[in-house]
Formats: C-alpha cells, structure tokens, sequence
C-alpha cells in the first residue's frame, strides 16, 4: 500500500494510507501515513464503533493539509474491543463427529447473525455450506482432494472452503451477546470445535506431503501463526 | 469522608483501572509487532520493502475540497464475480452504491483478523463513514467507485495496475486517495 501511495502521488493524487505495521510505514516511507496500534485486518479498528472509526479516517485525511514530506504520525488510541469481554457466550453447541454435524448445530447462530447485519460473509466458494462441510468431512477422511468445481483445482477449493467455513464459524460466534474480542472468537474457533481441531490435524498432514504445493498449504494456508502447534 | 480521603480514593481506583486495562491488554496480544505471535513477527519484519526513488509529494489541500477514493488491500471480490488469485496484480472495482452484502473478502493470508470484517465491513472498506464525512461537507465528495488489490502481491508486480488505477483516478476527478491495509 505505501510503495501505491508513493506511485499515485507521481501521478499527482494526494495519498495518505492508514498503516499497521510501522516498520513498514518507516522503511518505505510513503508521503503521508497514519499508524494506528490496531490488529492486522482492521485499520479503522473497532468493528461497530463509528465514532471511532471516522476518528481514525478524519484523521487520516487531514493529512492532506500538511506540508511536511514525508508525514507518519501515530494515532494515539487502542482498539477498544482488544479487551475480553466476559459477557460474550460462544454457541452453546456439543460435541460432534463431522463437520457438517457441527455446522448443522450452529446453523441458529448464523442465521440469526445473518438477519440482524443484514449481510453475511460466506460465499467466496460460491458453493452451500452443507456440501462444503461435507467436502472438508471427506477430504478429512480419504486424505485427498476432491474437485466440486470444474474451474478450479481441488486443492484451490479446499481453500475457499475453510474459508467460508471459518466465515460461518465467525458469525456464528459473533451471534453471541456482548462485543468479543477477536481473540475470544478464533480460541474457540482454534480449540474449542471440531473445524478447528481437524484444520490443524490437516495441515500437519499436508506439510509431510511429497508435493510441494500441498506443503505450502499446510505450511502457510490453513492455520494463523498464533494457533500452529 | 474528607476530601482528602476523596481524592486519595479517586486516585487508588484510577490506578487500578489502568493497571486492569493495561494488563487485559496486554494478555490479549496487542498487534504492534513486538507483541505478536513471534513466527507472524519474523515474516512482517524480513519483508522485502520497496525503496521508491522518486518521492513526490502533492502540496498540501484542504481537507474541504478533497474528492476521496478507498483503495484497500484486502483481496475484495463482489460476490457473483471470479474468486481473487492469490498473486493478482490487477485491481477490483467497487461501486459506491453496491450494497454490502454483496461483498466479499477473497485474501490470502490466513494471518490477519476477519472477524472485525465479519461484524462490520467499515472496518476494512469504510464507505459509510466517507459518505457521512461528505454530507457534513468536511470532504467536497466521495468517489463513485471504491478499488481492491490483491495485499499478498509483491508491490513491484503492481506498478503498471496502479498507473491504469491513477489515470481512471483522474478521469473520474478524484484528487485523493485513502489507503487501507489489512
């Protein structure tokens, strides 16, 4: 984003980005940034918080005005939404044999969470929940990929499907009441499901593969650093 | 009570707050580098970044007559289009009147957190609040058409796309341009 700053500022558009990562911002040093102490995936910061975030954007923009080349400036407020919050209920679902089973028991929460935002972040696979499940169940099972879809390979498909899996997991867990943490949120999506449990069991199992391409998977694609064991 | 015990009281309670927050702060992980999981902190700090040779600098405008473009970089797709390759260069173009249902995150990084994406999309691709900013006239205008690279691409594969970017960019007379990484 600062090395695009720098290339759309030669064509003369003012830029300022909103950077998460300083060492970045100070190396690259594009004309105008704001850093902001936020996790990677949210540079405006809290979710649900507009307040906040147009702080964060207004201040950005201000930018703008000033004269100094190049500006980095800090923004100088926590996420407040870093912090637990001990009102927030992960589904209260039991303990299942398949992934499909699992979704199916969390279907209440998604749906609900669907209905009160009005939108939902599920469909990057273009293909239902029920048979991604399912897909993720039998890759699990006969340890090989399985092409549901004629345009991609199925290991690009698998991909796409824990995504959305972990997507519908996510707003499922964000049906709860109170304003979790993100940390809350993937602990349970990472410990505490069935999903979770067998993502990790994967990825080992594809990073002792004899394809290069199945390692990088597991190595890299499946798994965030914090949850690797 | 005096208000000497007041204010003693005040300040013991104060002081207990911030020690609270402090610590649940830093039990949760903040995401400065020095406070993420190590191996995420190895790759963000053995990143190759590009040295720009020729920095230009636009003078200085006021924020009043800045016509403003979102490019972010979290891999966004609209939902009945192809999926986002994970080594794209070329860039999604997103009307402002698109609804948010209908788009999606395509990235591919696994280590960045969706679950603020999840519950609010403002906080990766904050159109809302860039329209709101215009109706209070603190910005002269939002643009039609909102834009998303691919972030996991190597900035020197992105020169050209961004150069089409900026003439679209001025065409559409847009003379500012708000960044956003994930």
């Amino acid at each position: 984003m600062s090395a695009i700053a720098h290339w759309l500022e030669q064509a003369g558009i003012s830029t300022v980005v909103i950077g998460l990562v300083k060492s970045h911002l100070e190396k690259i040093r594009p004309p105008r940034a704001l850093w902001v102490p936020f996790e990677l995936g949210r540079p405006l910061g809290p979710p649900s918080d507009p307040q906040m975030q147009r702080e964060v954007l207004e201040q950005a923009l201000r930018l703008v005005e000033t004269t100094n080349k190049p500006t980095l400036v800090d923004f100088d407020s926590d996420d407040p939404r870093f912090i637990e919050d001990t009102q927030w209920q992960a589904p209260d679902i039991e303990e299942h044999q398949s992934i499909l089973d699992e979704c199916t028991a969390l279907k209440p929460y998604y749906q609900r969470e669907c209905v009160d935002k009005s939108r939902t972040t599920v469909g990057i696979a273009k293909v239902s929940i029920n048979e991604l499940a399912t897909l993720v169940d039998d890759i699990y099972r006969k340890d090989e990929f399985i092409v549901i879809r004629s345009d991609i390979s199925g290991r690009l498909m698998f991909r796409l499907a824990i995504d959305d899996l972990k997507a519908y997991y996510i707003e499922s867990a964000l049906a709860g009441p109170g304003n979790p943490s993100s940390l809350q949120i993937h602990n349970w999506l990472w410990k505490k499901t069935l999903l979770g449990s067998r993502m990790r069991e994967l990825r080992h199992r594809f990073m002792k593969s004899d394809d290069a391409k199945i390692r990088d998977l597991g190595i890299k694609f499946i798994v965030p650093h914090l949850w690797r064991d | 009570m005096s208000l000497i015990n007041l204010w003693i009281l005040t300040a013991i309670v104060t002081v207990y707050w911030l020690t609270q927050k402090i610590s649940a702060i830093t039990e949760n992980g903040m995401a400065r580098l020095d406070q993420m999981a190590p191996a995420q902190r190895e790759v963000l700090e053995s990143l190759d970044c590009p040295t720009i040779a020729d920095t230009a600098f636009v003078p200085p405008r006021p924020l009043n007559q800045c016509r403003v473009a979102l490019v972010s970089s979290a891999g966004l797709m609209k939902r009945k289009d192809d999926n986002v390759s994970g080594s794209s260069s070329d860039y999604r173009v997103f009307e402002n009147s698109w609804p948010e249902r209908d788009i999606l995150m395509n990235h591919i990084s696994v280590n960045f957190d969706r679950t603020a994406f999840a519950e609010d999309i403002n906080v990766v691709f904050p159109r809302a609040i860039l329209k709101e900013m215009a109706e209070q006239e603190v910005i002269e205008r939002t643009a039609a058409k909102h834009y998303a690279f691919m972030g996991a691409t190597a900035p020197d594969k992105l020169q050209e796309n961004v150069e089409r970017l900026a003439s679209e960019l001025i065409d559409a007379n847009i003379n500012t341009v708000c960044l956003l990484p994930v």
